[in-house]
């Protein structure tokens, strides 16, 4: 059931896709956070240059608009982006795809014209689909067939996922979404079964590419030490495993750093150190993060506009021993990623539907998501009560993400007031 | 049987690429095709225009003898320096202007002998920018036959 759950979220994906841009729902996918982390590409493949200066002075008459956040770096004059390479180097085989096909079509060879917009849009479709597809095999290691099917259409329709997945597929939540799940499962595998190179060359593969997605996103990589730990035993026998399989780790760490190894070049070479703060002027307030917005704030709070995911965090208590092995993953991550989030100077992410950052965490949320429908499905009542909720929840999702879509929503800013006035109406 | 089966899925998976290969190499949707173009706009005058920004490309019909650029861009302050603008096409420059003031500017081009496309690609390309990602307003494109 799930399989083919899966490839009717798959077709879907594609359709919302089409009818975002076939009518005019979006402006071509290559924009705002997208824009400068798409950059690279035309840079390094069009130009043959790793400072942006070639692609500043062909879109831009020279100078990066202030909108992008590139900075020129005091001390070198040299053009920094925000947005690390992560996203760019999973988009490179449909960039290139598009740049042949831009020069078979006659089309403007500059790394933003038709095909270049919807290649970098349809990387994003891509890699929501393959994020399913990995987060499917997960699921199916802890949960039935069944539970693993209702998880993913409550999570693909019910939360903002359908829309980073269409919509604005050109963000790099996407492919945090995907690498996420990938990692979730290399962790899960590693700890459960025999040792084996490949798969420790892959971990230290999603390792470095969730690292070069977002760089904040290093806290997610706490999943792999706190797989499993409960207890002071649990701890001594990972101590032990980590100490008899230290190979395995050190080829893992090996192949993450050289996935960054590119990064730190990059920054060396625009500002002479490997290590900086890109962000510029932007910053995080630590001292005071807007914890309760970013959680059930009208604006963007993450429960206000995916009550579902309450469900999620819900089944984390409610059927602990199905998610043992991520339970203090779950604890450790979401509480570190929420402060995070909560403390960033834009605390709402920007124009956006629900709130963006919570999408590179999902997989997580849909484990315990999974262990609340298990719980659900024990008790006929529970049951029952469980479909119209989620139901409930699934039908808001989509008909707010349609009201956005549609400008009913404002992109950001939304007050209590606007709410009320446009809730459940599309005119 | 599998095997041959899956010989007849890698002939007709072949065959379509070959086929939507031959319909995009001069798709005749290419020329509504345009990019890096803020939204018209219209004058006081009632002329609409649009916003360049560093780069953009349009796309004429391969039957022109020539076309008819109208070009301007803002001087908001006494020191804003001109802007040049370069055109090429299909990827050969073809002209250069440079806008000294908020007049407008017609330019005639002559398009060059065309090749078997059924479009032609016209880019232009200014050497600065305005506040806002916006280097020249183009008008509505004349095309002489």
């Amino acid at each position: 059931m799930s399989k083919r759950l899966l490839l009717a979220s798959a077709i879907l994906c594609l359709a919302g896709y089409v009818y975002v841009y076939a009518t005019g729902r979006a402006y071509p996918p290559i924009r705002s956070d997208g824009y400068s982390y798409y950059l690279y590409l035309p840079s390094w493949f069009i130009y043959g240059d790793t400072t942006l200066t070639a692609v500043a002075r062909d879109c831009c008459g020279g100078v990066f608009p202030t909108h992008t956040s590139i900075i020129r770096w005091p001390d070198t004059k040299r053009w920094v982006n925000p947005h690390p390479i992560g996203v760019a180097f999973m988009q490179t085989p449909f960039f290139l795809v598009g740049h042949a096909l831009s020069g078979w079509s006659n089309l403007s060879p500059d790394g933003f014209s038709l095909y270049y917009q919807h290649a970098a849009g349809l990387a994003g479709v891509f890699w929501a689909i393959a994020g399913l597809f990995v987060l499917r095999r997960l699921l199916l290691r802890h949960f039935s067939d069944g539970i693993t099917a209702a998880t993913l259409l409550a999570l693909v329709f019910g939360t903002s996922l359908y829309h980073y997945a269409t919509y604005d597929s050109g963000y790099s939540h996407i492919y945090a979404f995907f690498l996420f799940a990938a990692f979730l499962l290399l962790t899960d595998a590693w700890h459960t079964e025999p040792p084996s190179s490949r798969r420790a060359i892959l971990l230290g593969l999603v390792a470095g590419l969730t690292i070069l997605t977002r760089h904040t996103n290093v806290l997610l990589l706490l999943a792999f030490p706190a797989y499993g730990l409960a207890s002071r035993a649990d701890a001594i026998v990972m101590g032990r495993r980590l100490a008899t399989r230290w190979r395995e780790l050190a080829l893992a760490a090996a192949v993450a750093f050289a996935v960054c190894l590119p990064q730190l070049a990059i920054y060396r070479q625009a500002t002479g150190r490997a290590i900086i703060s890109a962000y510029g002027e932007q910053h995080f307030n630590f001292s005071s993060p807007e914890l309760i917005q970013v959680l059930v704030g009208v604006q963007k709070g993450l429960f206000f506009w995916s009550p579902l995911l309450l469900a999620a965090v819900a089944g984390f208590f409610l059927k602990p021993r199905s998610v043992r092995p991520f339970l203090l993953t779950a604890v450790v991550v979401l509480i570190a990623d929420t402060y995070l989030i909560a403390s960033w100077w834009d605390w709402q992410f920007g124009a956006s539907y629900g709130h963006r950052a919570f999408v590179d965490t999902l997989p997580l949320l849909a484990l315990g998501l999974a262990a609340f429908f298990e719980w659900s499905a024990a008790r006929a009542l529970r049951k029952g009560a469980a479909i119209v909720l989620a139901s409930a929840a699934v039908f808001l999702a989509v008909f707010q993400m349609l009201q956005y879509w549609h400008g009913i929503l404002p992109m950001s800013d939304m007050t209590w007031e606007q709410y009320r006035h446009v809730f459940l109406r599309f005119r | 049987m599998r095997m041959r089966r899956t010989m007849l899925i890698a002939a007709a998976v072949l065959l379509g690429l070959a086929a939507l290969l031959a319909y995009l190499r001069d798709p005749p949707w290419l020329e509504r095709v345009e990019s890096g173009f803020h939204r018209w706009q219209t004058t006081p005058e009632g002329g609409r225009y649009r916003w360049t920004t560093g780069h953009a490309s349009f796309f004429v019909p391969a039957t022109a003898a020539a076309i008819v650029i109208p070009a301007r861009t803002t001087f908001d302050d006494v020191n804003d320096p001109s802007v040049l603008v370069s055109v090429e096409i299909d990827g050969r420059p073809a002209d250069e202007f440079v806008l000294k003031d908020d007049d407008w500017v017609e330019r005639r081009i002559r398009m060059p002998l065309p090749g078997p496309r059924r479009v032609r690609r016209i880019d232009l390309r200014v050497d600065r920018l305005r506040e806002g990602n916006r280097g020249a307003q183009i008008g509505e494109i004349v095309v002489v036959r």
